[in-house]
């Protein structure tokens, strides 16, 4: 019943938010702040209680939903979704804390707020590929008004561009799931898992690279990215952490939870194709970020960048490389998340966010200069903080079967570290701009959106056992399905 | 490190010692502020602390002893992923150095860096770089050594651009990690390829992996392992081609130019070849010999050249690590760590004295001090010491190390003796060059205000002192050359070898009498006929033979404009593609209301239209007479009789 809770409870918020008048803006937010804060309890108990060596399903509820055709309210958490279901809520409950600062619209913002956190969880939780599916386009919805309505420059443009790209990519997706389904007569992924690896090579072939169409526009993978860094800067602050946290890895989780148990000759097929994507995520990714002159811009290449090590890893079908995937997942989520954060709090403050209207503010702010050094250490993979360690086990898994893909693909840590150092040199480092000497330095709300992000930035750097041992037995029964 | 298991012993200790200053690190930035002036000594105490440690682990080490501590980082699925810290004798020499030379000069810093604003800061970074370098000597095995390899080098990062605020501080800072992070990608596709080929990373373990591999005719193999491994150390010890950021990084307080870039971290590069030299092939260590010769001498002819006293010490360190890496080429792995440590000796030495320099007149350009023995007589004679020992006076410590280093090239190959030779005489003239024009002469406007510095100060350089005269005896003969025997090598050279104290004296006096001739008297040494010849060598040589602008032109610049190219590629080709499909929708969408508007929705008109128009048409028929309607109907009749009729 925890995970229908899990649901409900953001579910029950949008509706009592609903319920509000407009007015009482006060306990809207406080209404979003409890209920994404007990859904962030709700999903760390998960956790603790999860068994981490058990590779079957745990948690799992199934009611009959629409029974003609063979469609269940199926849901459960195993090794590849727990890690996603723990960043979602705690992600979802920190963006809200950074939602404070929305200003106009708050009813109808929280409530899609709320919507949205339904329909990512819902994604995650989702163990029937119609459910799945309506979970992930309930995302698109709400995803469109945060940005088209709170967002800022071409919001309407860019909240359309992405509305469009992702249905697309979906529909396509859709076509798999009915040529499915007329192959194998039931949605749910638990049997398809068994069904799927027996269908002809060919149609595993084009099944997956339906299913890749849609996945890869949300991942994004190259040449699918542009919408990605028009909808990270003009989304609100707390939307692109979100856009970049969480909504990023419904499409890599959907290579893990589908393309690859359902169709693992085809995903053995395409996996040089997939490093070789890969490779070029990271590499392009980096080069074009360090073109970039807007802080928000440049984050969301570096997030293509960073998202290339997940499909390198995936690519790799070892424990390592799989293992990196998923922990890389899960760190990019944190340290993205911070980045964009803080990236808020700067342009809050300023009203800019080019890169060179700053500059030494590490004199001026010193909490916000550590919280910015933090982050964007660990964004460039430095050794003891997070990014370093999903990295690193990417490549380590990978090198052994992709060698040359693998050793091009380092070539995006220098760039990570060019353009980082970059970012940081321009905006903590130099003469203090005379303008911003008088900043003001991060509030509490604001440090209490950042440092649990800074802690699990550290914490998982130092002993990654602790969000790897969760995930390490549902990777191996993973590896060993596709392998058979 | 291959030794008997029954030798090695858990001692938990062991994460003390770089858990001292991190614990430091943390209480000093989270509560710097509040420690003021104190938070130093608080700095100070955790080091002594780590040496202490140090001492105490020696007898373990010294009686056979492979003192350990270990634990699980990553889940055991297969691959070695376990943490672990080590001593043997080769990381008690770098943890003897470390923590000895790193006391002092935090005692120093507490001098140099006061009035700083952020002075706890500076110790707080201080303590987090003497903890990472202590945990690169202690790892047992190649992750945590990259890691730790990796921290280093952004302490040394945050540390040459601490005076952020002065925009060449910080782009050195960035310069210098970047450019080691070259490096240090070939360290990691070496650890990589090492991991894939063997599945092994564990240092112990280097030894049967080259046994294994050369059974397999795997040479090639190891042979590009180690080289990828030397591009690492490559980049951290400041060899040539990636040396031009060890210059730069002088923008750096001077203590952290003494520490960092002088006495440890710049030789863990040395040390990480030392440590893995299992896997070095015949090949492979002629690439060391190559790149080390190389920057040894290069760096040796342009620190004769540069005006400013750090940077004309940066191109010594750089050059006297070249001399470490030839010994190492040579296969000669506790000579180049004897150099190591003596160096590290009088190189701080060299740039503290530098420093109280800098502190007494606040000038690092040669032409505004001169004349300081008055003035700062501690300084000026410590100095000289140090200069002594680096120029291999006997019976210095340099002396020492220097020619024990000589006498291996001699014995196997000849051409490298000599090319030593001349660097040798380099050294000297460039160290002697920079002792004479900062101590001697007449005083300079700046030199005549100068002070001494304080004794916190000066109390380090005479200890470094002492240090950097006796550190070498280690390796003489009356003590049996205990150092070579610490480090497993017995077949020590029994007596002086009074061909080489002759060959060294000469070498000296070669080096300083011309820079006494050059310096002190202004004498032209080179007859005019070659003098635009000279002078054209001592002008590229002060560029320091265009490596940056090279770099700059051939490297960064097309980067940056690839960078530049694919970022107008991704928003024309890539998102024009995008948003060219939607325009192509929204064409075909107009395009489709055309058609129904005019074609389908026109269909449905027409023929609405046809039945109203032949209605209207019909309409007229009904006129309501008679005679039209019987003239209608006869002719029609006759008409149907005409084509019945045909």
């Amino acid at each position: 019943m925890i995970l229908s809770a899990l649901l409900l409870l953001p579910f029950l918020g949008f509706i009592g938010v609903l319920l509000m008048p407009k007015t009482s803006v006060r306990s809207i937010r406080r209404i979003a702040t409890v209920i994404t804060g007990l859904t962030l309890i709700l999903g760390v108990s998960l956790a603790a209680t999860f068994q981490p060596h058990l590779t079957t399903i745990q948690f799992e509820e199934r009611l009959a939903w629409i029974p003609q055709l063979g469609v269940f309210y199926h849901v459960g958490v195993d090794g590849l979704s727990i890690t996603m279901v723990l960043l979602t809520t705690l992600l979802a409950f920190l963006a809200c804390l950074a939602s404070w600062s929305i200003m106009e619209r708050q009813k109808e913002y929280f409530a899609l707020y709320l919507l949205l956190e339904v329909g990512m969880l819902g994604t995650f939780v989702a163990l029937d590929l119609f459910l799945f599916y309506v979970f992930w386009e309930v995302v698109l919805v709400p995803m469109y008004f945060l940005i088209g309505i709170w967002g800022g420059g071409r919001r309407e443009y860019s909240a359309f561009k992405f509305f469009v790209y992702t249905l697309a990519g979906s529909l396509v997706m859709l076509l798999g799931i009915l040529t499915l389904y007329f192959q194998a007569h039931t949605f749910d992924l638990t049997m398809l898992a068994v069904v799927g690896p027996s269908l002809d090579l060919r149609l595993q072939q084009f099944l997956f690279l339906a299913f890749f169409l849609g996945f890869a526009i949300k991942v994004p993978v190259f040449p699918f990215h542009t919408w990605l860094p028009d909808a990270h800067v003009d989304a609100p602050t707390p939307v692109s952490v979100l856009l970049a946290g969480v909504l990023l890895k419904m499409g890599s989780y959907g290579f893990l939870r589908i393309s690859y148990p359902l169709f693992p000759h085809a995903a053995q097929w395409f996996a040089p194709a997939m490093a070789t994507l890969g490779v070029i995520n990271i590499v392009y990714g980096g080069f074009v970020a360090m073109a970039q002159t807007d802080f928000k811009r440049l984050v969301a290449y570096s997030s293509v960048s960073h998202m290339g090590f997940v499909l390198l890893g995936l690519s790799s079908l070892t424990p390592e490389g799989m293992n990196g995937a998923l922990l890389q997942m899960f760190t990019h989520g944190t340290i993205t998340g911070g980045m964009f954060l803080l990236v808020g709090v700067l342009y809050d403050r300023t009203h800019t966010r080019q890169l060179d209207a700053f500059g030494g503010l590490g004199a001026v702010v010193p909490r916000y200069t550590a919280c910015l050094y933090v982050f964007g250490l660990a964004s460039l993979g430095l050794p003891g903080l997070s990014g370093f360690v999903g990295e690193f086990l990417s490549l380590a898994g990978t090198f052994g079967v992709w060698p040359w893909q693998t050793a091009v693909s380092v070539l995006g840590i220098v760039a990570a570290a060019a353009y980082m150092l970059t970012v940081l040199q321009r905006v903590l480092l130099g003469p203090v701009n005379p303008r911003w000497a008088h900043m003001p330095d991060m509030t509490v709300r604001e440090l209490i959106s950042v440092v649990p992000l800074f802690v699990l930035v550290v914490l998982v750097g130092v002993y990654p056992l602790f969000v790897l041992s969760l995930q390490d037995a549902g990777i191996h029964a993973l590896i060993r399905h596709v392998l058979g | 490190m291959d030794a008997s298991p029954a030798l090695v012993t858990t001692v938990p200790q062991l994460a003390a010692i770089p858990a001292l200053p991190l614990s430091a690190f943390l209480l000093l930035i989270f509560a710097g502020r509040r420690l003021g002036r104190f938070s130093a000594w608080v700095a100070v105490a955790a080091m002594a602390g780590a040496l202490t440690l140090t001492a105490w682990l020696f007898p373990l080490v010294a009686g056979g002893g492979l003192p350990q501590l270990q634990w699980q980082w990553l889940p055991a699925s297969g691959m070695p992923w376990r943490i672990g810290l080590q001593v043997d004798p080769l990381s008690w020499t770098m943890l003897a150095v470390v923590t000895s030379v790193g006391t002092l000069i935090q005692v120093y810093a507490i001098g140099y860096m006061d009035g700083d604003p952020r002075f706890s800061r500076f110790f707080a970074y201080l303590s987090l770089f003497c903890a990472s370098m202590l945990g690169l000597v202690l790892a047992d095995h190649f992750l945590l050594f990259f890691a730790c390899w990796e921290l280093v080098g952004v302490c040394s990062y945050l540390l040459i651009s601490f005076w952020f605020e002065k925009p060449a501080a910080a782009n050195a800072g960035r310069k210098a990690f970047l450019t080691t992070r070259v490096g240090d990608t070939g360290l990691l596709l070496g650890i990589l390829l090492l991991m894939a080929s063997t599945g092994e990373l564990g240092f112990g373990q280097l030894g049967a992996v080259r046994l294994r591999l050369l059974a397999e005719h795997r040479e090639g193999l190891l042979t590009l392992v180690s080289v990828l491994i030397f591009f690492g150390a490559v980049g951290k010890s400041a060899q040539a081609p990636l040396h031009v950021w060890l210059p730069d990084a002088m923008e750096g307080p001077t203590p952290v130019s003494a520490l960092i870039h002088a006495a440890t971290m710049v030789a863990a590069g040395i040390y990480l070849v030392a440590r893995t030299m299992p896997l070095f092939t015949p090949a492979s260590l002629s690439v060391v010999l190559a790149v080390g010769l190389f920057t040894h001498l290069m760096a040796a002819t342009v620190a004769l050249t540069m005006t400013d006293l750090k940077k004309a010490l940066a191109y010594s360190t750089i050059s006297q690590l070249g001399l470490m890496m030839t010994a190492l080429g040579l296969g000669a792995v506790p000579l180049a760590m004897f150099h190591l440590v003596t160096h590290a000796w009088f190189k701080a030495l060299l740039f503290l004295g530098a420093g109280s320099v800098i502190h007494g007149t606040h000038s690092q350009e040669l032409g505004e001090i001169r004349g300081l023995r008055r003035a700062m007589p501690w300084t000026a004679a410590t100095f000289l010491v140090a200069a002594l020992a680096l120029s291999g006076a006997f019976p210095l410590s340099g002396f020492w190390s220097k020619d024990a280093i000589l006498l291996q090239a001699r014995e196997h190959l000849p051409w490298v003796f000599w090319a030593l030779v001349v660097g040798a005489t380099m050294s000297a003239g460039y160290i002697f060059r920079l002792y004479l024009r900062c101590f001697h002469g007449a005083e300079s406007p700046r030199a005549s205000h100068a002070h001494e510095s304080p004794a916190v100060m000066t109390a380090p350089l005479v200890l470094l002192a002492c240090g950097a005269a006796t550190v070498g005896w280690l390796g003489a003969p009356f003590t049996h050359h205990a150092f070579f025997g610490w480090l497993g090598l017995h077949e020590g050279h029994e007596g002086i070898a009074w061909s080489l104290v002759a060959l060294s004296t000469a070498i000296i006096a070669v080096g300083a009498g011309l820079a006494w001739q050059v310096s002190v008297r202004g004498r032209r040494l080179v007859p005019a006929s070659l003098q635009p010849i000279s002078s054209r060598l001592v002008a590229s040589a002060r560029a320091r033979y265009g490596f940056d602008e090279a770099y700059s032109r051939w490297i960064i610049q097309p980067l940056l404009r690839l960078a530049q190219g694919l970022s107008t590629f991704d928003g024309v080709v890539v998102d024009g593609a995008v948003n060219g499909a939607g325009r192509l929708g929204r064409a075909i969408g107009t395009m489709k209301d055309w058609c129904d508007r005019r074609l389908v929705d026109g269909a449905v008109n027409g023929v609405a239209a046809l039945v109203t128009n032949t209605s209207r048409a019909g309409r007229r028929l009904q006129t309501g007479h008679v005679r039209h309607y019987l003239l209608g109907a006869v002719v029609s009749t006759l008409v149907l009789i005409l084509v019945w009729w045909r």
